[in-house]
């Protein structure tokens, strides 16, 4: 029954980073139509700027903070000039663009950082915390604490704020938006900066409990796409709902069943719920 | 000069220039390069009927070429098959997978079936890197057999040479332009391309667009099996590391410069990007870089591709001499 628990609550850690990631996958597809391949090398990227700010002996929250304000940056500058002057034109041209990118920054990564994974040792995110008989790491629940609050900061942006209107807006329907002055190119940017920003949230997060690799961000990314289809794309609860069960299966599934098919179980739930529900679990149509 | 004499007077003289090849080309090096631009000519052209003429983006042609390349090797070395027959036999249960992933990943949306597609490749990978008992892990397969042709009453041909696997792909090659050249310019073809442009106003007119979609995307896999069984066949090894995400991103920039949806364009594209990276002595990390800004570039500012360039400028001086 421990093992159970324990299984559990690693499965809603790491499920709380796939949400995250997945995300802001799905708002940027929801609104700019765009699927980010890109979205994982921002995870990895806020990984190693966490990492660097570390070398420098600033305090974490610090690190945070600066890793997440880099890829807001990082996110504006790849929208200007690798997706806004594509916005309009065949729907493959973005995904081969943000696939670029990818390619870039990743391999980028391995020319600047070498491909040996780094560390940061971090004494109170290593911490255990026992709870009856689970054994938790700190910065797990952590993990966990800040996935919760930025859902709900981002939904009461989405629904409540102005800008947020506009968003939700621009994904319904973009000719109206301009009619009505929505600055959509400005939602644009707003909205995959977004993304970038919550991909390099959950990097800044798993930094300090895992390895920092160029090459972290790629299965988390087709994790995370298999979490936002299940979710039926664009749908940002269906997207959270499925993260978590992915994340959840996934760490039942490596124990019970088997370890070195550990990275095909996300693909295999997908691909048998697509079978019966072409849409997703949760999608009706797109728009968030 | 009639048109159609100037025509028949290229294609012979290209003809005489393909079949001399070997008698010109001295340095074995090159020769190589040269059969490795075939492999990946077929590769490309089968990848372009499904990114192109179909206009979905597929990420699973690497598995096909596993596919191809796994499956003409375990029956050669392992049922003593003779490579005449398991060579289509690749080909075949490359298409049948193909069959299989494509029935339901055909009727998703397109952002859908691209994602569908790679977890497909991923999942074949994590196969042939775990069934060790079958495929030999991560290690791969070696000392694959050269490839013996039995013909009845002429005896066997054996394939060992760079000329005479050179002359083996200019075969395939020619078999797979002239297969994709009648296919686009059959009913098929036009049903493709209908689909492609309005799926809608297609499926209006009677055309299923389902089932179009599987025979273009299940015809693909079949010649990137039949690439993959040369391939295995040709350096006599098998291993994983053939349906590497690296493949796909190639495979993606020969397609997309070359010019989605034409064949000579992609066929200028696969030649080009097999030969730059040989002569590019750099490290692989640097050299994906480069291939990155390639892709990018070529999208933002060319997205109709090389092919697409030659297109355009032939039919602005059709408009002008009239």
């Amino acid at each position: 029954m421990e093992m159970f628990f324990q299984l559990l609550v690693n499965g809603i850690a790491f499920g709380s980073i796939y949400a995250m990631v997945a995300v802001g996958l799905t708002i940027v597809f929801g609104i700019l139509e765009v699927v980010n391949f890109a979205q994982g090398e921002f995870y990895m990227l806020a990984a190693y700027v966490t990492f660097l700010v570390y070398l420098v002996q600033l305090p974490y929250p610090l690190a945070i903070a600066i890793a997440v304000a880099t890829m807001i940056v990082i996110g504006l500058i790849v929208e200007r000039f690798a997706i806004r002057p594509l916005i309009g034109r065949a729907w493959q041209l973005p995904i081969l663009s943000t696939l670029g990118i990818s390619i870039i920054m990743q391999n980028g990564a391995i020319v600047l950082w070498t491909p040996n994974p780094r560390t940061i040792i971090i004494d109170i995110a290593n911490l255990n915390i026992h709870i009856f008989g689970v054994v938790i790491v700190f910065q797990k629940l952590m993990i966990v604490f800040f996935a919760l609050a930025l859902f709900i900061g981002l939904h009461y942006f989405i629904q409540k704020t102005k800008t947020g209107k506009a968003m939700r807006a621009v994904s319904q329907n973009k000719e109206a938006c301009r009619i009505i002055g929505i600055d959509v190119p400005r939602i644009s940017s707003i909205t995959f900066a977004l993304g970038a920003g919550l991909s390099g949230f959950g990097g800044a997060l798993v930094a300090p409990v895992m390895a920092i690799h160029p090459v972290m961000g790629i299965l988390l990314v087709l994790k995370c796409f298999a979490a936002v289809i299940m979710g039926g794309f664009g749908n940002i609860k269906g997207t959270i709902y499925s993260a978590f069960i992915l994340a959840i299966v996934e760490s039942f599934a490596v124990a019970y069943v088997s370890l070195q098919y550990k990275d095909v179980f996300a693909f295999l739930v997908m691909i048998i719920i697509l079978l019966f529900r072409p849409a997703g679990l949760f999608g009706k149509k797109v728009g968030i | 000069m009639n048109m159609r004499i100037s025509r028949l007077l290229v294609m012979i003289a290209v003809g005489i220039f393909l079949l001399g090849i070997p008698y010109f080309v001295t340095s074995p090096y090159v020769m190589h390069i040269i059969i490795f631009s075939g492999i990946y000519i077929i590769f490309a052209l089968s990848y372009d009927i499904v990114v192109g003429y179909l206009g979905m983006l597929s990420l699973a042609h690497p598995a096909f070429y596993g596919v191809g390349g796994y499956t003409s090797v375990l029956l050669v070395m392992k049922l003593d098959v003779p490579y005449i027959i398991a060579l289509p036999i690749a080909g075949i249960l490359a298409l049948i997978v193909a069959l299989i992933v494509g029935f339901p990943a055909l009727r998703l949306s397109y952002h859908s079936f691209a994602i569908v597609t790679l977890a497909f490749t991923l999942i074949m990978r994590a196969v042939w890197i775990n069934w060790v008992s079958l495929t030999n892990g991560p290690m791969g397969i070696p000392g694959v057999p050269r490839p013996t042709i039995d013909i009845p009453f002429l005896g066997a041909i054996h394939i060992e040479t760079l000329t005479d696997y050179y002359y083996f792909i200019l075969i395939l090659v020619i078999i797979t332009c002239l297969f994709i050249y009648l296919m686009i310019h059959s009913r098929v073809g036009r049903a493709l391309l209908s689909i492609r442009e309005n799926e809608v106003l297609a499926e209006t007119l009677g055309v299923n667009a389902f089932k179009y979609r599987m025979i273009a995307f299940a015809i693909g896999a079949f010649f990137a099996g039949l690439a993959g069984s040369f391939t295995a066949h040709y350096i006599t090894f098998m291993g994983p590391e053939f349906t590497d995400f690296y493949y796909i991103t190639m495979l993606l920039i020969m397609v997309i410069l070359g010019g989605s949806g034409t064949i000579h364009g992609v066929i200028i594209g696969a030649i080009a990007f097999t030969f730059i990276p040989e002569y590019l002595r750099i490290t692989p990390e640097f050299r994906d870089v480069i291939y990155g800004f390639v892709l990018l570039t070529t999208i933002i500012f060319m997205p109709g591709g090389i092919g697409g360039k030659i297109n355009e400028i032939l039919y602005r001086r059709r408009v002008r001499t009239g």
